[in-house]
């Protein structure tokens, strides 16, 4: 069964990324499902928050889920949440940042921890978007999230949660879209046979042989700004000059915005190989070129990260090395990847050990694309979306006859009076207050 | 060519309008708090301070300390409790105060603004904005967030609402244009737009009575009075008034006998008076054993569940309510004029009598109501004062 589901995206075109997971893409799955029921729209929050607009009105009224991405953190924001949740459709937050970790290495960390905000009283208080950032979950139905440790951090602010992790673009992965010859959950896999090149990408001799590294060992990432403390703190760094010293021809190619690293990598000028930031539909290719794929992590902030980077590398057919922990605890049984302590010389064995068997570890690689394919692209996890979108509504449902939030009802004994006797003028103590909802304040 | 630059005043009100204009001119508003909001709905703004340097602060004392060093000659001439007050405190009261306008003045002085967008004549900096604007040929806009009314007062020129210091106004409706011609603005400057902060009224899709009454903790057959709770606002000159108490406290006497006859209450509070105003809207009811439910939030769920709703006079909100053709209007005073709004006393008697009435009657047409306040109730007034700023500026320019 199928839903009509409403997403909120928060990014704007210069930084899209998160909203490209959390928000276009599974709306686009929906509306390629939508024989099944499926439904899903996108708005952006500053149309949103322009609830009883008659445009807004029309869009959002068949909605039967609200996803709100990230940017609770505004009262206007809480009125639309309100007004659609006393409307009777359930209204969730979506994190997959753990914004109350940020590093001082990022340049967002002002911005939610040290800018002044208004509180609920309407008093002005230092404390960041983070707080505010509270006060929107305690507004919704509950939080979502692809972090299971995100999940716990905020369980005491929000009603409810949900695990729900990022999945991949078929047409990007070199999936066909599905058919009406398709079973569900099993499109992709019949069609990608051992030891076959995966269709729409290209060889990856052809991929780094257009980039003049047909004779190099590609060692590769991309990322955004946030991972400045993730090589410096996981051990790759220092990691990186040992293994560069001895192996020669590796070349390592970072990709995307952080050019900070990129200044800093301990290599001559001739190992290493800045790739800008690509359209993330033509993200696929550039990953196809890596020989092996990086996937450090450092510290809480990054322990709360989704697997996009370990599930993409199983897409591309690329053996990687990343960091153990809670962000890719789920692909630990992964053949082609090698997962393991924030420590130099863990990254020095685990790279040695794929350079010297490079042959093997790609081979187990593109063995196990298929797989990737089963698991990680959208379109075969309708299912998971399925049960989390009827668990959001029926959660939402129990609450029905209970209070809007922000309501509070003042009774007499604490229990319902016949309003047709004589009613004498209640004794003090005897009168009971009933907060409605979570006041939240 | 360079974007115009814009000042907006902080007022939720006027967030429609400058998502209109975000792309074709440069925003900046009053406070970083606004611009850090806007920004995260990913509308570029910056703050006014953004425009000052390291020495505006000095800069603005020692321009505080110069006109308080002016300040003995005009007191001397105040008598009584107030002169010997100021007397004594003048310099110190004044003197942050003044360096605080001091800093605006300064930081319009760099920033130059081809526009200036303000919600009211109230507050001294927005006052001080509209006078920099009058002294340096900036256009100033006047959006106002409330339709003012005669209220607690004598005469015109008795509240601080009362003032005049924008060089152009965007009139809600006939009514407020000619509430300011009266406090005499010339009415070539003044231009009905409508409010917009009434645009999401209209049209506006509503609950059924009986699932907003569930939502509300209210039975859903029941008569329903809401109740508009509001708090004090001191702008009045001649002194301040707690009659909105009183009023609140009688109605809930009145409610008491309602009860009896199966009449449910709910009371929407002020968003904007605070928790303890809330609070004390509750443990009133409490008190006067009135079974009742109380939200600063859901207004419109408010309307939505109630029958009748009865506000303090003067309140905009029954402007809002409005919108609604189910509901039956009741206020204590203002709106004289406007018929398909009932009068009630504030007195035990007539307000119990006028409740019970207004239960019996059905509701008249308020259109008639709407377009003498708000003009063309057609959704677009925030389109109308945006393309108002386009004019001021480009005039300007």
């Amino acid at each position: 069964m199928g839903y009509k589901v409403i997403f909120v995206f928060a990014d704007n075109a210069n930084e899209w990324n998160c909203s490209q997971w959390r928000s276009l893409t599974p709306s686009d799955c929906f509306n390629r499902h939508q024989d099944k029921g499926w439904q899903g729209k996108l708005i952006h929050i500053s149309d949103f928050i322009n609830y009883l607009a008659p445009h807004i009105q029309d869009w959002l009224k068949p909605a039967d889920v609200i996803i709100v991405q990230r940017n609770v953190i505004n009262k206007s924001v809480y009125d639309a949440m309100l007004y659609w949740r006393g409307m009777g459709k359930p209204v969730v937050v979506d994190l997959d940042d753990a914004y109350h970790f940020l590093p001082y290495s990022n340049p967002a960390r002002p911005f939610w921890f040290e800018r002044p905000f208004d509180t609920p009283e309407g008093n002005i208080e230092p404390g960041g978007a983070i707080r505010m950032l509270e006060e929107g979950l305690r507004n919704s139905n509950g939080l979502v999230s692809p972090n299971r440790l995100l999940l716990a951090d905020w369980v005491y602010a929000s009603k409810n949660s949900y695990y729900l992790q990022n999945f991949a673009e078929p047409g990007w992965w070199g999936v066909p879209p599905p058919g009406p010859w398709h079973k569900p959950g099993e499109y992709t896999y019949r069609w990608y046979r051992q030891g076959q090149s995966i269709s729409g990408l290209p060889p990856r001799s052809e991929a780094k042989k257009q980039r003049g590294l047909q004779d190099k060992i590609v060692i590769g990432w991309g990322g955004s700004l946030s991972h400045y403390d993730s090589f410096w703190g996981s051990g790759l760094m220092q990691a990186i000059p040992i293994l560069t010293q001895k192996f020669s021809q590796i070349t390592w190619i970072l990709c995307g915005a952080e050019q900070r690293l990129f200044e800093q990598f301990p290599v001559p000028d001739t190992n290493k190989f800045y790739q800008p930031g690509v359209p993330p539909q033509l993200w696929p290719q550039v990953v196809r070129t890596f020989d092996i794929g990086l996937a450090p992590l450092f510290g809480p902030y990054d322990q709360r990260r989704s697997w996009i980077k370990g599930i993409e590398y199983g897409l591309a057919g690329v053996p990687w090395v990343g960091t153990e922990g809670e962000t890719y605890k789920e692909l630990q049984p992964w053949p082609a990847a090698i997962q393991g302590p924030e420590t130099a010389l863990f990254w020095q064995n685990a790279l040695t050990e794929m350079i010297v068997n490079l042959d093997r570890w790609q081979a187990k690689a593109n063995d196990n694309v298929g797989v990737a394919q089963h698991n990680f692209i959208i379109d075969n996890n309708l299912p998971v979306f399925e049960n989390v979108m009827r668990q959001i509504i029926e959660d939402a449902a129990a609450n029905q006859n209970v209070l809007l939030p922000n309501v509070l009802r003042v009774t007499l004994n604490g229990k319902e009076k016949d309003n047709r006797e004589e009613t004498n003028a209640a004794e003090p103590g005897l009168v009971t207050i009933q907060p409605g909802g979570n006041t939240g304040r | 060519m360079p974007k115009p630059k814009i000042l907006f005043s902080h007022h939720p009100l006027l967030l429609p309008v400058i998502k209109q204009l975000a792309k074709e001119a440069e925003i900046i508003v009053t406070i970083p708090n606004a611009a850090g909001q806007l920004n995260s709905l990913d509308i570029q703004a910056k703050a006014l301070k953004d425009f000052t340097t390291t020495e505006t602060p000095d800069l603005a004392f020692l321009w505080a300390g110069e006109v308080v060093a002016a300040l003995p000659s005009i007191v001397q001439v105040i008598n009584g409790g107030v002169g010997e007050w100021l007397k004594q405190t003048a310099y110190p009261f004044y003197y942050p105060r003044l360096a605080d306008l001091g800093f605006i003045v300064l930081a319009l002085d760099n920033l130059k603004p081809d526009l200036i967008v303000i919600h009211n004549d109230v507050e001294s900096s927005l006052r001080t904005m509209a006078m920099w604007g009058q002294a340096n040929g900036v256009p100033v806009l006047h959006v106002p967030h409330a339709i003012y009314r005669f209220v607690n007062r004598t005469e015109f020129g008795t509240d601080i609402h009362d003032m005049i210091t924008a060089s152009y106004m965007a009139a809600a409706g006939p009514f407020q244009k000619q509430w300011y011609i009266k406090l005499g603005m010339n009415p070539d400057n003044i231009f009905e737009t409508g409010m917009p902060h009434f645009d999401p009224w209209v049209n506006r899709p509503r609950l059924p009575k009986d699932v907003a009454r569930q939502k509300l903790g209210l039975s859903p057959n029941k008569p329903t009075i809401a109740y508009g709770g509001t708090w004090g606002q001191n702008t009045n000159f001649l002194g301040v008034s707690n009659e909105w108490q009183v009023c609140y406290l009688m109605f809930l006497e009145c409610a008491r006998e309602l009860a009896k006859q199966g009449v449910q209450f709910v009371v929407s509070c002020h968003p904007n008076a605070g928790e303890q105003n809330w609070g004390w809207h509750a443990k009133q009811a409490q008190q006067a054993g009135v079974e009742l439910s109380v939200s600063p939030s859901h207004f419109e769920v408010i309307l939505d569940a109630a029958d009748i709703y009865f506000a303090y006079g003067g309140s905009n909100s029954l402007l809002e309510a409005a919108f609604n053709p189910d509901i039956r209007l009741l206020t204590t005073h203002a709106y004289e004029d406007d018929i398909c709004v009932g009068k009630i006393a504030i007195e035990p008697e007539p307000m119990l009598a006028g409740l019970k009435h207004a239960l019996l009657s059905a509701p008249p047409p308020k259109t008639a109501m709407l377009t003498k306040y708000l003009g063309e109730c057609d959704g677009l007034a925030g389109r109308r004062v945006a393309e108002l700023c386009r004019r001021l500026y480009a005039g300007k320019n």
